[in-house]
């Protein structure tokens, strides 16, 4: 039995206790700190606030806003029509039998065909167009089938379609079909004799293979052919195209105020440019019977009241060489008309109705009428607002046509902060500093939405005090009117820990901005394009620190 | 059946010493849990221009035996081993970074911070060493070389160093002036010792170096070279920062704020300055100490001196020097002196050994005993144990 001890680890016990001291984990370090950080920072200007297309500077600096578009254009569809035509014809050698040698001319044709195109044209150059062909052949023999419109050029050639056909019979034809683009090709409309309108010369032969047989043609021998002019579009067109009357109705949609409302609109000057051109070889007389300013979420409708309206003038046909289209403007501003009303109803549409009255003088051009697609008539519009606007809450939202915030329009937001950093904070104060020229007070109310598009609740955000925190006052100007010193707004919102939890739950931003301009004497400025507003955000935070 | 002589030894040492902190300060850091405002404005009030600390801690066993008597026919050798728990940490930093730290900028704002200069380096590892000591004995005295090597199975590990370092912040907070070039290698894991062993974050190899002369007895001299050697970092990360530049926080795009619902945000130049290299390795020096000692008995007397004295070279040349007064009386011995650190630093140390039946000797060190009785007072504390059992070195067999 071993008594020894080769190691008497167990006599060594006490000595153990002091290895295990020290051992055991310490608690981490912890401590609550206060920080300041910038966040964010920006400046907002005329350029940034208004986009270009939208702005116009005049030399004093003065901002206008401009706004262009279209109130309706008519196309060469409503002068005249090319329909889509099938002409067909058909050959046989009626009641004789006879032997044919190689390379007869068995039968033959130099015709027109009409075009029922609503107009008197003598010539068209088309924009597109196809000419789709069946020719069936019965003749026992091969033929070579030529077809030709003489007087259709493109590029000097003239439109030929030259096919070889083999042979058939009475019960069992030969057929071929083809298409031919016929863009590009002019076509001469006077018909063979040149003393037509709207009809097309046509040149048809049919002749035995020089290269084949003798061939008995019998009458039951014959070929049918069948030509289709479709899709027909005109790119140019001359003639007499008659006393049409041409039509240019309904809604033209207003950007300007998108996304706006407003409790009070008041314009100190506006000023409507009405344009009609006349871009065809015809003399027009014009009618407008109405135009209209529609704001589709309230509901209302201003008729403007002009000289214009319901009065005919006249409008000349346009320049054919050099091509010169002819316009006529009309100044309508707030002397002249109620153009204010129209425009201080923020329009999301104007409504419109004019009449053009082709030719109302009769074919005094002696049908050199013309037409270069795709401009005929039309009329332009444009509005141009200077920026002294009294507005009471204008809004803009990025909600729908009645304001109500929703996610489908709202900005992408993420707010890049960690949840474990966030579950360390105390909450934070946001301070927001604001230098602002413009006469204008602004305010401002977000709403967040999470990643279900259901808004988020904060405790900042709470009604009625959510409405009255992101206020950024309104610069005075000096008796010149212009603002030399801007006002700054200086603001403070508290976040609690639960709120920066919920921020980092949002996904989406919508606002709501409401802007005023009308101060307390009733009085609203003019802006300038040295205006903007200086911002910038940060924050001040209880963060805990802990090092483990 | 020869004398092995061989023995087992438990130790353990800790201390900590900062040339600013206080003693209660350093307790209530190492405790850890939460620091009051009061405590931390005590802890600002402590602090110089520039503040130094370094802590370690060792604790471990070993084992040896005499495993030749006469190799070349002159030297005893004796054979060591024994694995430990180490953890370092070294950190030198500015009053400013100190404040922005423990308080935020908030406080701080108008005020030109400045922190370069700051180190910060934690280190945890365990160690295995193995050692051959060779005793010769001359007409004049007895020498010893010892050899030894360590494998170390790296922790975690963390060297925060900035360069260059200055802040500003202005007093609404919307500008953050900085101008910092730093760098951080830092390897996470686990610091405690009931945690996996090699647990492939990292390895060293240490060598050390003992060579001591002892004169009839009555006078020693010893130099050590400790810890010389590198290690390798694996699952480490590597971030370094060089910027000089203006922070006011994101640029928003205004453009057609009213027309065009969103905006869009360009970074700021903050995030374009660092630069990561995540899930690499790295390698390095690991924090080397050179130590000399000396001691003197005066003939028939049971007192001795004791000079000793500890450098780093990597830690911005921190020296430790500690002189005592031992007295021995049977079984015991104590010894009291003063230990200087960071230069101008002073503290007491006491310390005692119990010899029983030449089986067992415990030592205990204490540095700083002052701190028990007036804790504000040291920027120093340590305490060091050891105890150990000489195992029997023969084997009886029963008949």
């Amino acid at each position: 039995m071993v008594t020894g001890k080769l190691f008497t680890f167990y006599r060594c016990w006490p000595c153990l206790l002091l290895f295990l001291w020290i051992s055991c984990k310490r608690e981490p370090l912890r401590w609550d700190t206060k920080w300041s950080a910038p966040i964010a920072y920006g400046r907002a200007g005329v350029r940034q606030i208004i986009p270009d297309t939208l702005l116009s500077i005049k030399n004093g600096g003065e901002v206008f806003l401009a706004w262009k578009g279209r109130l309706g254009a008519s196309g060469s569809s409503d002068v005249f029509v090319l329909p889509d035509t099938t002409v067909s014809k058909f050959f046989s050698s009626g009641l004789f039998t006879f032997t044919a040698p190689p390379g007869t001319s068995l039968f033959g044709s130099s015709e027109d065909f009409s075009f029922n195109t609503g107009a008197r044209l003598s010539k068209i150059v088309l924009k597109t167009g196809k000419l789709r062909y069946v020719i069936k052949n019965r003749v026992k023999g091969n033929i070579l089938f030529t077809y030709k419109l003489p007087f259709a050029t493109k590029n000097g050639s003239v439109l030929t379609i030259n096919r070889p056909i083999p042979a058939g019979n009475a019960n069992n034809p030969s057929a071929i079909s083809g298409v031919l683009d016929m863009t590009g090709y002019a076509i001469m409309m006077k018909g063979k004799m040149g003393d037509r309108f709207n009809a097309i010369a046509s040149e048809y032969d049919v002749q035995l293979d020089p290269n084949g047989q003798a061939v008995v043609i019998a009458p039951s021998d014959s070929v049918l052919v069948s030509f289709s002019f479709e899709n027909m579009v005109p790119e140019y067109a001359k003639g007499y195209f008659g006393q049409n009357m041409l039509k240019l109705e309904g809604n033209s949609p207003v950007t300007l105020f998108k996304n706006l409302s407003c409790e009070d609109f008041q314009l100190n000057d506006v000023t409507m440019k009405l344009t009609l051109n006349n871009a065809m070889g015809a003399d027009i007389a014009c009618r407008i019977k109405k135009i209209a300013a529609i704001n589709s979420k309230n509901g209302t409708e201003v008729p403007l009241q002009h000289f214009l309206v319901n009065n005919q003038f006249q409008l000349s046909r346009a320049r054919e060489v050099p091509y010169q289209i002819q316009s006529r403007t009309f100044a309508i501003n707030a002397g002249n008309s109620n153009i204010a009303d129209l425009i201080s109803g923020l329009p999301t549409s104007l409504s419109y109705s004019i009449e053009a009255a082709l030719n109302p003088l009769g074919n005094i051009s002696a049908s050199n009428d013309f037409l270069v697609s795709p401009r005929v008539f039309d009329a332009d519009i444009s509005i141009e607002i200077p920026m002294r606007l009294g507005l009471k809450n204008l809004a803009y939202s990025t909600g729908d046509a009645n304001g109500n915030l929703s996610p489908e329009n709202a900005t992408n937001f993420k707010f890049s902060v960690s949840e474990n950093d966030v579950a360390k904070s105390n909450g934070a104060t946001l301070l927001l500093k604001f230098i602002n020229d413009f006469p204008m007070e602004m305010r401002f109310e977000p709403v967040f939405f999470d990643k279900d598009n259901k808004p988020l609740a904060f405790t900042f955000l709470q009604a009625p005090a959510a409405k009255t925190l992101f206020v950024m006052r309104s610069a005075v100007p000096g008796p010149d009117g212009r603002v030399i010193t801007p006002a700054t707004s200086d603001i403070q919102c508290q976040m609690t820990k639960l709120d920066l939890q919920q921020l980092t739950k949002a996904v989406k931003m919508g606002y709501r901005i409401y802007l005023n301009s009308i101060d307390a004497q009733g009085k609203y400025h003019l802006w300038y394009d040295d205006y903007k507003i200086d911002f910038s955000i940060s924050a001040r935070l209880n963060y805990e620190m802990e090092l483990r | 059946m020869p004398r092995k002589n061989a023995s087992i030894e438990f130790f353990s040492a800790q201390s900590v010493f900062s040339n600013s902190l206080s003693a209660s300060s350093l307790a209530d850091v190492y405790r850890g849990g939460f620091l009051d405002t009061n405590r931390r404005m005590a802890m600002n009030n402590e602090l110089s221009e520039r503040n130094q600390l370094l802590f370690t801690e060792k604790y471990g066993m070993g084992y040896s035996l005499d495993i030749a008597d006469a190799f070349l026919n002159r030297f005893k050798i004796r054979w060591d081993a024994g694995i430990c728990q180490r953890n370092l940490l070294f950190t030198t930093f500015t009053g400013d970074a100190f404040r922005l730290l423990a308080f935020g900028n908030q406080s701080l704002k108008e005020k030109e911070l400045s922190f370069s200069g700051t180190r910060f380096l934690d280190l945890n590892f365990q160690e295995f060493f193995t050692g051959f000591t060779a005793v010769t004995e001359t007409q004049s005295g007895r020498f010893s070389l010892r050899l030894a090597g360590s494998l170390l199975n790296m922790k975690s590990s963390s060297d925060f160093q900035i360069y260059r370092g200055s802040m500003f912040t202005d007093s609404s907070g919307n500008r953050v002036s900085t101008d910092i070039s730093a760098n951080l290698r830092s390897m996470p894991g686990d610091t405690s010792l009931h945690a996996t062993f090699f647990s492939h974050r990292g390895f060293g190899l240490l060598g050390h170096l003992s060579l001591s002369y002892t004169i009839k007895n009555k006078v020693h001299l010893a130099f050590h070279a400790n810890d010389l050697g590198t290690a390798i970092f694996y699952r480490s990360s590597v971030r370094s920062i060089d910027t000089s530049m203006v922070y006011k926080g994101f640029y928003i795009n205004t453009y057609g704020l009213l027309y065009n619902p969103g905006y869009t945000v360009d970074t700021d130049s903050l995030t374009r300055a660092l630069s990561r290299r995540p899930g690499g390795r790295y390698t390095s020096y690991l924090p080397s100490s050179i130590i000399m000692s000396a001691w003197w008995k005066p003939r028939d007397t049971t007192w001795q001196i004791s000079l000793q004295s500890t450098f780093f070279p990597s830690l911005s040349s921190v020296a430790i020097h500690q002189l005592n007064l031992h007295k021995t009386n049977g079984a015991w011995k104590y010894y009291a002196g003063v230990l200087q650190f960071f230069g101008k630093r002073y503290t007491s140390t006491v310390g005692a050994c119990l010899k029983i039946k030449k089986t067992y000797f415990f030592t205990l060190d204490v540095i700083s005993p002052e701190v028990l009785f007036i804790p504000g007072s040291t920027r120093s504390v340590g305490i060091r144990a050891t105890a150990r059992c000489n195992l029997p070195n023969r084997i009886k067999r029963k008949a």
